[in-house]
């Protein structure tokens, strides 16, 4: 394959110069030093051909944790004009919103001294992590569960699962609206029944960690954020249920190309104008998925602090066990945008990228008004998270976007040959880290050297002004699937 | 007949050839569930019947392997015996084996969450048909 010219603007920001089919230009944002390693694999190319999807506005753009996906590129946002555009499956993913939700506490590093591994044990007993589990005492009918996909963390909090002061910490309020439950097929509806309130595997996980630097003081403590405070992070998604979706729309999409005539590089891409009725039923379809998946981060909100409160012997309140926020790194939303100085709304897709608006707008919750978005980066397993807040700059250049997480540099098979024969586990409890997962051979796969320094990776958005760094976490102890 | 694993960074690509369309699927099918588990440890026991439809070889390769995906999960079962019973450039019906999942037989090695359609191309070779088709993991 011929390298692709970059040129460079400075020294976060790589141009893709349009040429052939593309229909604007791209825009990677990365440091030099990435730069090489992201010019190894074909994501350059991946981003080059977004380019030339039908409606697109503004810039192809990547994220610096940019890597190899199919269709578009992990690390993508691309944002389509609502009436000239098109939406694909495959700008979203597979699993639709996954993301991440961090929840800060009361308590310092002392005060879990000696209790940190039942804690963990705690967590992986009350959350269903790995193949085939699920909560004994959860039961979902079809009416229920089309419930769930209609109004997501909502219909999770009425059960019981949390508080209704939640929902103002998760983009959206917990629920897209606009979701059609009838839209969803038998085979998703019966994958997402029994995987409700579950955490999957993969790279999926709870975190209990702890907040190991301050870059922000002001920031960090509008957000509730102090240095040794304990925190929890949840990062999953929509299960089984997202992945369906997603493989149904695409074999509906594969036949609206031909329909609507939509050239495109990669059948992965496909897509369908967003105001057609496939395109249509795509978003209803995908906001039921997103719905479950705000719903599922919500139940396992509530199983974290029942397991803190069960090995603490402490109340909810003392405790503090609170959001500070939920965002989504895999969805197409319909925002207003600023394009050439006209106010336009536009589908926005973030495949592997983060929403992160400003101080000031109208989405966010009075109490982040003046701090911005919280922004929430989760590491490897064995290092660092960042929390940042959103910037007016990534609202005129990305779409109000940044990066998602540290993104792999490894590829599972090279992990397994790295660490195949070796005690991640014990690895990770030398370095004061303890870990319980469901399967040991995912625990490989996941190995922290597969992946990019994730500090690389937020130093780059920071310095380009799409973020700005507020905190970092260190891990303490893990649950994997 | 066989298969290969590619490096593909985030997800997993595997290379698959066969001397027929049919051996083609069922080998795919085989090297996606050797992906997930050590298929020497499942016996093909318990039966089920699929049948599907699409628009061409490609459509009807990826949804055969989601449609495998999809049991797996809903009845938490593995399989490891995989015959193409008719194939047609628009149709597909075939026969599987395996069992329910056990976490003190069976390991899961790396779930799968969907097959996708990226580059996905069936070509003629001198000997029969290749494919590589990547997962998201």
């Amino acid at each position: 394959m011929s390298k692709i010219k970059l040129k460079k603007i400075d020294d976060y920001r790589w141009l893709i110069p349009k040429e052939g089919k593309m229909r604007t230009e791209g825009l990677i944002y990365a440091s030099e030093k990435m730069l090489e390693e992201i010019e190894e694999d074909q994501s350059i190319l991946q981003v080059k051909n977004v380019a030339t999807m039908p409606g697109i506005v503004g810039r192809a753009l990547a994220m610096p944790d940019i890597h190899w996906g199919y269709g578009f590129p992990i690390g993508g946002v691309a944002a389509f004009d609502e009436e000239e555009g098109v939406i694909s499956p495959g700008g979203v993913g597979y699993d639709i919103n996954c993301g991440v939700r961090l929840l800060r506490s009361n308590l310092t590093r002392k005060d879990i001294e000696g209790k940190l591994e039942d804690l963990v044990d705690a967590l992986f007993r009350n959350v269903p992590s790995g193949v085939g589990s699920h909560r004994k005492d959860l039961k979902l009918d079809k009416t229920q569960e089309k419930k769930v996909l209609l109004k997501g963390a909502q219909w999770a909090v009425e059960q019981g699962f949390g508080k209704w002061e939640d929902l103002n910490h998760i983009e959206e309020g917990g629920c897209i609206k606009g979701a059609d439950p009838d839209l969803v097929s038998e085979k998703a509806l019966e994958r997402g029944r029994a995987q409700l309130g579950t955490l999957g595997s993969g790279n999926h996980f709870v975190e209990i960690g702890y907040v190991k630097e301050i870059f922000d003081e002001k920031l960090a403590s509008a957000l509730g954020l102090f240095k040794d405070q304990i925190t929890i992070t949840i990062h999953t998604g929509s299960r089984g249920l997202g992945h369906q979706i997603c493989d149904d729309f695409i074999r509906i999409m594969n036949k609206a190309v031909e329909k609507y005539g939509i050239e495109l590089p990669d059948r992965q891409l496909c897509c369908a104008p967003i105001k057609s009725p496939e395109g249509r039923d795509y978003f209803a379809a995908m906001a039921c998925a997103a719905n479950f998946a705000f719903a599922n981060r919500q139940m396992i909100t509530h199983w974290v602090r029942e397991s803190f409160e069960e090995v603490l012997k402490a109340s909810p309140r003392a405790l503090g066990l609170e959001l500070v926020y939920d965002v989504c790194h895999n969805i197409a939303k319909f925002e207003v945008h600023k394009v050439n100085g006209k106010e336009k709304r536009l589908c926005v897709h973030r495949k592997g990228a983060t929403r992160a608006f400003p101080p000031g707008h109208p989405e966010l919750p009075k109490d982040y008004q003046e701090t911005g978005q919280p922004v929430l980066i989760p590491g490897d397993m064995g290092r660092y998270s960042y929390v940042l807040v959103g910037t007016q700059r990534a609202m005129e250049e990305t779409f109000g976007s940044t990066c998602h997480g540290a993104g792999r540099v490894l590829s599972r098979h090279q992990a397994k040959k790295t660490a195949g024969g070796r005690s991640v586990a014990e690895e990770l409890r030398k370095r004061g880290i303890y870990i319980r997962a469901a399967s040991r051979a995912t625990m490989i796969e996941e190995v922290p050297e597969a992946y990019k320094d994730v500090a690389d990776v937020v130093e780059v958005v920071h310095n380009a002004g799409l973020s700005k760094k507020v905190a970092k976490l260190m891990p303490l102890g893990v649950i994997k699937g | 007949m066989g298969f290969s694993f590619l490096n593909h960074t985030a997800d997993v690509g595997i290379r698959v050839w066969a001397e027929s369309l049919e051996a083609l699927f069922e080998e795919s099918a085989y090297a996606l569930f050797s992906l997930i588990t050590n298929l020497e440890k499942v016996t093909p026991k318990e039966t089920l019947f699929i049948a599907l439809e699409g628009k061409d070889y490609e459509e009807l390769l990826v949804s055969w392997l989601n449609e495998l995906l999809y049991h797996h999960e809903v009845k938490n079962m593995l399989f490891s015996y995989f015959k193409v019973l008719e194939l047609g450039s628009s149709f597909l019906r075939a026969e599987i084996k395996g069992e329910v999942f056990s976490s003190e037989k069976h390991e899961i090695l790396t779930p799968v969450k969907a097959v996708t359609y990226h580059n996905l191309e069936i070509r003629k070779t001198g000997k029969g048909y290749e494919v590589e088709i990547i997962l998201d993991i």
